[in-house]
């Protein structure tokens, strides 16, 4: 029940945007909707609460924006020159799922970053194949991947996890 | 500022109408739903410079509806495609 | 000066988005064009309702700008993983420039380059 709080306030807060009227009429008729959804459609709910952390979230949240000024960036310059520089592979890289929320997160975020794409997405172990557009070294790929879901984990993994 | 919209409008025409050839030309299924989705945004931001022109608050829900719509589409031809083939 | 801001956001979010639509003609092969069609139309729609969230007179309707931006910035990346994957799946030809697949090692299934 106290985890459904969020999800409600969430709620809420969208139906006060859609119709962006804060009486009170418009406020209590959205919580109403909102319990009743929250009530109605149990979704698979994450086991624990992520934990949040507002510094390194912060720094997550910078990098992923600079990424994503980036890949435009990539892509554009990619279609104004003449010549194609494409190198297109699939590359497979392993990281440290401790949550699907979590895989979703990185996953997401990486179809943002220059050239990088998520074609599938496994668990168990939890592996991301990702599409690249320029490929010249697999390694480095990697690294780039995992550089960016250690940004994430810093910011929402469990603490069992940031000891290691 | 009215200028300054018409332009971009005719950018984002060109855009579409880019988007349409590329849905039309020969090519597999996938193809065509990137360039669907392509043109889905091609449109959310039509709408958005039209508010800008027309300084109006009243396009605005069409635009969520639009993306919203736009997203439950290709997402139901992408399981369609898993299943049939392209 | 609110104006000049909300000109330049407006120009730029949609050049992006005739870069995006250009990148679908030039790009080899479906996943490669799943990028254009992501990446730049993502942050061009950004810039654009920027831009018109300078300009339009009501103040609430900024809320319900940065409701479909949030709503863009999450599901765009998922509907290209979807129809990625449902690409991949369904044996869409990879471009002769594909370096690496290590995805079809992984699940051993025979691929067909074109």
């Amino acid at each position: 029940m106290r985890r459904d709080i969020p999800y409600g306030l969430g709620l809420l807060a969208i139906w006060v945007a859609l119709w962006q009227d804060i009486s009170v009429a418009n406020v209590a008729s959205g919580a109403i909707l909102a319990v009743v959804i929250v009530r109605l459609f149990r979704l698979e709910r994450a086991q624990h609460p992520w934990p949040f952390r507002p510094m390194p979230a912060v720094r997550f949240a910078l990098y992923f924006c600079w990424k994503l000024l980036e890949a435009s960036a990539v892509v554009a310059w990619e279609v104004v020159t003449p010549r194609n520089k494409i190198n297109e592979g699939i590359v497979a890289v392993p990281i440290r799922g401790w949550s699907d929320g979590f895989i979703t997160l990185v996953a997401n975020a990486i179809s943002l970053t220059p050239g990088t794409l998520t074609i599938e997405a496994r668990r168990n172990p939890a592996v991301l194949y990702v599409h690249v557009l320029h490929l010249r070294d697999v390694e480095a790929l990697r690294a780039d991947v995992l550089r960016l879901e250690e940004l994430a984990m810093q910011a929402f993994g469990p603490e069992e996890a940031l000891a290691s | 500022m009215t200028t300054v919209t018409t332009i971009a409008l005719a950018a984002l025409a060109f855009a579409g109408l880019l988007c349409v050839v590329r849905l039309l030309r020969p090519g597999s299924l996938a193809d065509r739903v990137v360039a669907l989705d392509s043109l889905l945004v091609v449109i959310v931001s039509g709408i958005a410079v039209l508010a800008a022109r027309t300084k109006e608050g009243i396009f605005l829900d069409a635009l969520v509806i639009a993306s919203l719509l736009g997203f439950v589409g290709t997402v139901t031809v992408a399981r369609f495609i898993e299943r049939r083939g392209a | 000066m609110v104006d000049v801001i909300a000109a330049a956001l407006l120009l730029s979010g949609t050049s992006l988005a005739v870069i995006a639509g250009i990148g679908l003609h030039r790009f080899p092969d479906v996943f490669a064009r799943m990028h254009a069609a992501t990446k730049p139309a993502t942050l061009g729609l950004v810039l654009v309702l920027a831009g018109a969230a300078l300009q339009v007179d009501r103040p609430g309707a900024v809320a319900k700008l940065l409701l479909v931006l949030a709503f863009q910035f999450i599901t765009a990346p998922v509907g290209a993983h979807m129809v990625g994957r449902a690409a991949y799946r369904a044996g869409t030809e990879l471009s002769p420039d594909t370096v690496v697949d290590e995805l079809a090692d992984a699940d051993g299934s025979p691929r067909r380059k074109g």
